[in-house]
């Protein structure tokens, strides 16, 4: 045997090894991307270099009694020349040269790193090694650190490399073979050339990517896209599957999937797996997706992506929006053509994301052209689509953004007109955008406009207006004679919040909790304001009360027992609709007044029949 | 106090109360904000907002209305519109109910920021005093403390003092490294940029916006902020091909007008160095800049981005477009606090713009521009000799550079003038559309009508008509349809007016009696949409030679005469149930628009299988079938006849294809319909554990089905089987309570 000749690497590996362990790779498997990687690139050399036919393969052995792994290659093997030259120089990866030489596409290596990472989760590496260029000679490289190495000559073995890691304790998960096929899984689902884990006799590859197997019958096709996808999705069942083609500017190609488990509107599920050069350089890469497609995954490659120096992240350049821009513009097409070619997978995406989808909505007009009357929104009857509130709003769409149970909800649960509940994801701003791109009206109850509609106000002579407003409203109240249904209901108090904030801004208590510039400035706004009214009265002409109260008011004054209910009733529906306080204290005062009045039409003989 | 840190504690606290939901919610505002998402923050905020108020947590309160008036005011520069709000939400942050909430001061700063969207300038001196006053209460250790003091040093760079400002920054940052807060320093960055390119020290300006974009926050809004301040100074410095590799698109800041202001100085810059085409597509840009911001309740902003547009205006040879811009500035100088500068500017302006209108007229391109001065300089007798083709051709002019309140102004002069003008009072509703401004939209229909004048009132009918129609106020719109129909001018056009409104009311007999009408005025109308409307309604009300009539006219003949029930295509019909819930369902049409249900449709449901249908023929989408036949899918309008069919599920272990064969036989010789709903997935667990394939099906019986005779021949096909199928709702109504019982035992105990 001879001895072995001991070398030393050029470059102080201590901190680098730190930076990689710790900083660049963010888990042990990217050491292991990085030797398939180089594994493949050694292929691809050999094919570039040796005109002898040879069968390219990858394969990755474990053994988790010993807690090695190796990965083995039919690549162009390594001369000691080389050995020495790029096993051993940091930054000097014969990869780059090669491509620079060859123009080569297929080529992935980039920053003559990877073959270092094994350091970071081995005790111990060591190559065997047999270059097409002297297929008699093999060599073994073995090293504890990557700083001192030694090489001695062989035992025979055919053309390629094998690199065996003895794994530090704390990686020894890496020596599971079912981890290590998952992973593997993820890694190489893109590269063209086969890898095996352990005795497999399929690769873990062996399933083309969707977009390079050329005109599949239809619906083989799709079952490919559905298979790709639960092969790469982790955390959802793919519902259906969209093509990511190449568009201008950009290479882009991939798939993307709609998650079919049910998400909240805000719910971010986004997940990319992102491919270059066949190789996966990022597994999360979601900012490429639109940030309102939470419920989307999916795997693109391009060549034009960089990868930054940790080879985990990308650069955010020109390139990096062109392929966001292409991915967004692919979505919404392809959502287009699922809404007309896959019904029944619509029927379910729709269920599935109706809520992320109206967020989607407003932040793209095409899709909201595609949804607009697809989605349902929250309404005080359920969820229901646009087309079914505005129908049973006669054309309007009514939305409230006061908390649930209030006064408007029930008097348009008497009138059987659902209200879209404006504090709901979304809601409130789809309405409004449907209103303004289809035609139709939103009325935001409980704002001045939307009272205004709700309540029309209507004509009614000077001397009639005066009586009603000297029976029914209090100081600081206005009454506007309206028509509005249904008609059972004779009065609504409405407040009016403005005048309620001046009253308060402008108070000497004001001073003491909030500080004089800022007061200044607030109330220069509530100087505008007029305060004379702090609430509304609407009466409605169409009440049956009102209407006889009009008529006999040559003979009624304000002690009439009528005029009293209504009184008090006022109060009562102010309290109902939660904002008008001051109503709501004199709420004992108006059951008092209640309780007398009932009291005198009890003590009324009725008249004989 | 950190706010953040609060965020921090209150998050667990939050999830762990149950608040999920807001838990969520209060991450994302901010962040949808900071990334100029802000149709997102409005979706988010309103029900934030109502989970705060419900759990009675006023701090969170504060934190939501504020940030949603960030994103409001200081993103979208909101002014006048958002002030109420900002007023109120001071108010509420000093109140008793959040008493010692930490986002009280940054309120304050939201209120201060409001003013200094409305006129800058013109509050900068209140602005500078109520930030003094708030930076005396807090310590730089607060995270507001930088957002303070560059609003500080925004309101005395727009007091006209960057120097002072650019002192007050150094001072600030000093107090920061004292407090061991060094590395906030970079937040007061941009506003260290802004004084820097006010002073005119271009290289440091560059200097500290490197500084900026390598240390300072990373969201999108500060991203693009950042990347509009390098092609701000790089212009400065000459380098074009280096400011427009930094500009963003300006689609991308559009939806973001805090952006508008520096992006227009880029412009400028840009155009100034020949880098940058001043044409008319610029002048466009910088009119949606300018509308946008005015329709925001903000006057300073757009009067400086107005004052820019016009100088590149008359530079390029239109100066009838700076003067739009001149008159829209004087419009905003009136409304401005402070004047300032304003009233020299506008002066200035109005000098360089007499100077350019008395030269002669060059050489432009044919564009917009020049075919708005073509209608500026037309000749006056040309205009007198078709004074309506001239507003029009004017005001389309206005409208194609955007200027759509200026295109109203000029159209409501005209159409008083010459209220016959059809043309013309249409396209001035689609400039009222255009300006957003519905108020004026009303007015022009309320002046109209009670003018005296008889054209002028018919005109301002249809005005309000189609404006009532829009907002689906139907009684006022109809009813001035009425009196439109009375006049032989517009009898034909208003009928059918009013026929679309009543088909949207599903008023049958209005819509068939005013289409009748109309073909009566004038037999040889050309087919059209309401004809299928006609259709329709004739179909409900029985009237059949109706359908035939305009069928023929759509030219489908149909023989015969009483009621219409053919056998046509297959297609789908979209019903919806009472619940709101809506099916898609396979059908057979039995004519233009009525169809026969082929398919048993939800259970929970009234049934709909073989109810006879109307839809509306717009067909809302299609497939293919088998055989590459579109099947059309139809909207339900109403059903026409119910068929009264019951459904009921029948479920458990598949039977095998025989004895499913024999079930399907039994409920046929009931007259009912047997359907499978179940495909292979469908697997079921015995209580024993073992997987067996299951069977779903829906069997449909008519109203006069024996059910109790179905239930029992049904369960002679099962008797010899050992697994159980069960249908424990049909046994019920067949009254057969002990099946019903047994059958739900068998329900639970295979978990059915």
């Amino acid at each position: 045997m001879t001895t072995p000749e001991i070398l030393a690497t050029q470059v102080d590996l201590f901190g680098l090894m730190t930076v990689l362990g710790e900083h660049l790779y963010s888990t042990p498997f990217v050491a292991l991307r990085e030797l398939v990687q180089n594994a493949h690139d050694s292929c691809v050399r050999r094919r570039l270099e040796d005109p002898a036919a040879f069968a390219p393969e990858i394969r990755v052995v474990c053994d988790p009694a010993a807690g090695t792994l190796a990965v083995s290659d039919a690549g162009a093997g390594l001369t000691r020349d080389e050995i020495v030259r790029y096993l051993a120089t940091i930054g000097a990866g014969y990869t780059r040269k090669l491509r620079e030489q060859h123009g080569s596409d297929d080529l992935i290596g980039l920053f003559g790193l990877g073959f270092l990472s094994a350091f970071v989760i081995a005790t111990r590496v060591a190559v065997t090694t047999t270059s097409y260029q002297s297929p008699d000679t093999t060599l073994l490289y073995q090293s504890r650190s990557g700083e001192r190495f030694s090489i001695e000559p062989a035992a025979s073995r055919p053309v390629g490399t094998t690199v065996t890691l003895h794994l530090k304790d704390n990686f020894r998960e890496l020596s599971d073979e079912s981890a290590l096929r998952a992973r593997l899984l993820h890694y190489c689902a893109l590269l063209p050339l086969p890898v095996f884990v352990g005795d497999d006799d399929v690769a873990v590859n062996a399933q083309p990517a969707p977009w390079r197997v050329p005109d599949a019958h239809p619906a083989r096709a799709r079952t490919l896209r559905l298979d790709f996808a639960r092969r790469l999705e982790r955390r959802f069942e793919p519902l259906c599957t969209i093509d990511v083609g190449p568009r201008e500017g950009t290479d882009v190609r991939g798939l993307l999937w709609i998650h079919d488990a049910a998400t909240y509107g805000t719910s971010d599920n986004r997940n990319l797996h992102v491919y270059v050069r066949g190789m996966l350089l990022d597994d999360d890469a979601r900012e490429l997706l639109p940030p309102w497609a939470g419920f989307v995954s999916g795997a693109i490659e391009s060549a034009k992506l960089t990868p930054t120096a940790s080879r985990e992240d990308l650069q955010r350049d020109p390139a990096y929006r062109a392929v966001a821009a292409a991915i967004a513009e692919a979505l919404v097409d392809g959502m287009k053509q699922i809404a007309e070619r896959e019904p029944e997978a619509w029927r379910r995406v729709l269920l599935r994301h109706n809520e992320a989808l109206l967020g989607a909505a407003l932040c793209d007009d095409r899709l909201f052209e595609l949804l607009a009357d697809e989605l349902t929104v929250p309404t005080s009857e359920g969820d229901l689509p646009i087309a079914v509130v505005q129908r049973r709003g006669q054309g309007k769409l009514y939305a409230s953004l006061s908390p649930r149970g209030g006064f408007e909800e029930v008097l348009f649960r008497a009138l059987r007109v659902p209200v879209v509940v404006g504090t709901r994801y979304g809601a409130l701003p789809f309405v409004r955008r449907h209103a303004d791109r289809r035609g139709g009206a939103v009325i935001e109850l409980g704002t001045a406009a939307g009272n205004k509609r709700v309540f029309p106000p209507a004509d009614l002579p000077a001397d009639q207006q005066a009586f009603l407003s000297n029976m029914l409203t209090r100081p600081g109240q206005r009454l506007i004679a309206a028509r509005f249904a249904p008609a059972e209901l004779p009065l609504v108090l409405v407040p009016d919040r403005e005048a309620e904030l001046k009253r308060r801004v402008e108070s000497d208590e004001a001073a003491g909790r909030i500080a004089s510039g800022a007061l200044g400035l607030m109330r220069m706004f509530t100087a505008k304001i007029d305060a004379s009214v702090d609430a509304d009265l609407y009466v409605n002409l169409d009440n049956p009360a009102i209407v006889r109260l009009l008529e006999q008011r040559a003979s009624i004054d304000a002690g009439h027992p009528g005029v009293k209910l209504l009184r008090a009733l006022v109060a009562f529906v102010a309290g109902a609709s939660e904002a008008a306080a001051n109503e709501a204290e004199g709420l004992h005062t108006a059951l008092a007044e209640y309780g007398r009045a009932v009291c005198e039409l009890l003590d009324t003989p009725r008249p004989a029949r | 106090m950190d706010i953040w840190q609060w965020v921090h504690d209150i998050d667990p606290e939050l999830r762990r109360g149950g608040h999920v939901r807001l838990a969520d919610l209060i991450r994302r505002i901010p962040s949808a904000t900071v990334d100029d998402h802000h149709d997102r923050v409005d979706a988010l905020a309103p029900e934030a907002l109502a989970l705060a108020r419900a759990a009675g947590l006023p701090w969170v309160e504060v934190f939501v209305r504020h940030w949603h008036l960030q994103s409001r005011v200081l993103h979208r520069c909101q002014g006048d519109m958002a002030l109420g709000e900002a007023v109120a939400l001071v108010d509420y942050a000093h109140g008793e109910a959040a008493r010692g909430c930490p986002q009280a001061v940054c309120t304050v700063q939201d209120l201060a920021a409001c003013y200094s969207q409305v006129d800058g300038p013109g509050w900068a001196r209140e602005r500078a005093d109520v930030s003094r006053e708030t930076l005396a209460r807090i310590d730089p250790t607060w995270p507001c403390f930088t957002c303070i003091s560059c609003e500080h040093a925004g309101a005395l760079r727009e007091q006209g003092d960057p120097q002072a400002a650019l002192e007050f920054l150094d001072a600030q940052h000093k107090q920061l490294v004292a407090a061991g807060q060094g590395r906030e320093g970079t937040s007061l960055l941009p506003e260290r940029i802004s004084c820097l390119i006010a002073l005119g020290r271009t290289d440091d300006a560059l200097a500290a916006c490197e500084d900026a974009i390598a240390n300072g926050r990373r969201d999108e809004s500060q991203r693009r902020a950042r990347q509009i301040d390098l092609a701000r100074i790089y212009a400065r410095l000459g380098r074009g091909d280096d400011a427009l590799r930094h500009l963003p698109v300006p689609a991308d800041i559009l939806p973001t007008p805090s952006h508008y202001d520096p992006y227009t100085d880029a412009l400028v810059h840009l155009v100034r160095i020949g880098a940058w085409p001043n044409g008319f597509e610029l002048g466009r840009l910088l009119q949606r800049f300018i509308a946008r911001l005015q329709l925001n309740g903000s006057h300073r902003l757009p009067f400086d981005i107005a004052a820019a547009a016009a100088d590149l205006a008359i530079q390029r040879g239109s100066p009838e477009v700076a003067a739009l811009h001149l008159a829209a500035m004087e419009r905003l100088a009136a409304r401005l606090h402070r004047p300032g500068s304003a009233p020299e500017r506008l002066a200035a302006l109005r000098l360089s713009l007499e100077t350019a209108l008395a030269q002669p007229r060059g050489e432009r391109p044919d564009d917009p521009e020049e075919r708005l001065r073509d209608c500026v300089a037309a000749d006056p007798a040309a205009v007198a000799a078709d004074p309506s083709a001239h507003a029009r051709r004017h005001a389309a002019a206005l409208l194609d550079l955007g200027f759509a309140r200026e295109a109203a102004d000029l159209l409501e002069r005209h159409v008083d003038a010459h209220p016959d003008d059809d043309d013309a009072v249409e396209l001035l509703e689609v400039a009222y559309r255009h300006a957003e401004d519905d108020d004026r939209h009303r007015a022009l229909g309320e002046r109209l009508l009670a003018s005296a004048d008889p054209a002028k009132q018919r005109r301002g009918r249809w005005v309000s008509a189609r404006r009532h129609t829009r907002a689906r106020d139907w009684d006022a719109a109809n009813r001035l349809l009425a009196q439109l129909a009375e006049d032989p001018a517009d009898a034909l056009a208003a009928r059918l007016a009013h026929a679309g409104n009543a088909r949207q009311q599903r008023d049958w007999p209005t819509v068939l009696r005013l289409v009748d009408e109309a073909l009566q005025l004038q037999p040889d109308l050309a087919p059209g949409a309401y004809d299928w409307d006609r259709m329709v309604a004739a179909t409900f009300l029985g009237a059949w030679d109706r359908v035939r009539h305009s069928a023929a006219r759509l030219d489908m003949e149909i023989d015969g005469e009483g009621p219409i029930d053919l056998r046509w295509e297959l297609c789908r019909i979209r019903v919806e149930h009472p619940s709101g819930k809506r099916q898609d369902l396979y059908a057979a049409r039995t004519g233009p628009v009525t169809a026969r249900i082929l398919q048993i449709s939800r259970i929970d449901q009234p049934q709909r299988l073989f109810d006879q249908v109307v839809f509306d023929a717009r067909p809302l989408g299609s497939h293919e079938d088998d055989d590459g036949q579109p099947v059309y899918l139809y909207a339900e309008i109403d059903p026409l006849h119910r068929a009264g069919y019951r459904a009921f599920s029948i479920d458990g272990v598949h039977p095998g294809e025989a004895a499913l064969g024999d079930l399907r036989r039994v409920v046929q010789a009931h007259r009912g319909s047997f359907q499978v709903q179940s495909g292979d997935r469908y697997r079921l667990t015995s209580p024993a554990g073992e997987e067996r394939p299951g069977l779903y099906a829906f069997a449909a019986f008519g109203p006069d089905a024996d059910l109790r005779a179905a239930s029992d021949a049904l369960a002679a096909v099962i008797a010899r089987l050992g697994d159980p199928l069960v249908w424990p709702e049909l046994a019920a109504a067949a009254g057969d309570d002990a099946r019903a019982q047994q059958h739900r035992e068998l329900a639970r105990a295979w978990m059915l």
